[in-house]
């Protein structure tokens, strides 16, 4: 008897992959920021925008960049740039 | 460390500002052997470049405006992500992640390749994802703009 596989729900077009993105409820949101610092540390202002109306959400915000602070204090003081926290 | 060649237009600046001298000198020479009397183009020079410095302990990252980031770390952006979900026992495909460098080698690359993600440049890759807003309505807008609209597509479940 052969039983027949588990029909692969898997997107197999870009307008698929995009119906299954937009009927995800997502518990965190995730942005690349990376070229959006500009030389003093602080945001872009567009980005700025962006960021404070994901944090309207109420739901976890990630930013994730391939920057490297030199220490903790400077952590610190990029971290200040962002006007909410 | 900063270096320019100029037969490739190519910039190179290492990402973080402790490398030693010894490090910076490893570096240089292995791009100095990649590049070694080619003329190819940008995509396979970082091609060539992830394998011949690989081994040494470096990982080279597609910044996408040309510039290419040495990095000596072994983190990366999915990796991150991947920690975070696993401290709060989230699936990553719960995630809403968007970026603009999703391609091979691009430094955005590792973290937007499952559900859930998205990209606001060109989804030059392999996989359905990420989802390219540019490329299912051939808008060339990049940027802000678009993560905007992405986001609220998002929010209000329109599908188009």
């Amino acid at each position: 008897m052969i039983i027949p596989k588990e029909k692969d729900i898997s997107p197999q077009t870009p307008e698929e992959a995009l119906e299954l993105n937009l009927s995800i409820d997502y518990k965190v949101f995730a942005f690349d920021i990376d070229g959006t610092i500009k030389d003093d540390n602080s945001l872009d202002e567009d980005v700025m925008s962006l960021i404070e109306q994901a944090n309207r959400l109420g739901k976890w915000i990630l930013f994730l960049t391939n920057g490297v602070p030199s220490d903790h204090q400077d952590l610190i003081d990029r971290l200040k740039t962002f006007p909410f926290l | 460390m900063e270096a320019s060649f100029e037969s490739s237009e190519l910039v190179i600046k290492p990402s973080g500002a402790t490398l030693t001298d010894l490090e910076s000198k490893q570096i240089l020479e292995s791009v100095n052997e990649a590049l070694k009397g080619r003329t190819c183009s940008i995509c396979l020079r970082v091609s060539d470049l992830q394998t011949s410095v690989r081994n040494k302990g470096f990982k080279v990252i597609d910044c996408g405006n040309g510039d290419l980031t040495f990095s000596l770390s072994q983190s990366s952006k999915g990796k991150t992500l991947a920690s975070f979900c696993e401290k709060k026992g989230l699936d990553i495909n719960e995630v809403f992640k968007i970026g603009d460098q999703p391609q091979e080698g691009g430094n955005d690359h590792d973290f937007l390749n499952t559900p859930g993600s998205f990209t606001c440049g060109s989804a030059n890759t392999k996989s359905v994802f990420p989802c390219s807003l540019g490329q299912l309505e051939n808008n060339s807008a990049r940027g802000t703009p678009v993560t905007f609209e992405i986001l609220n597509k998002v929010l209000t479940k329109i599908i188009f």
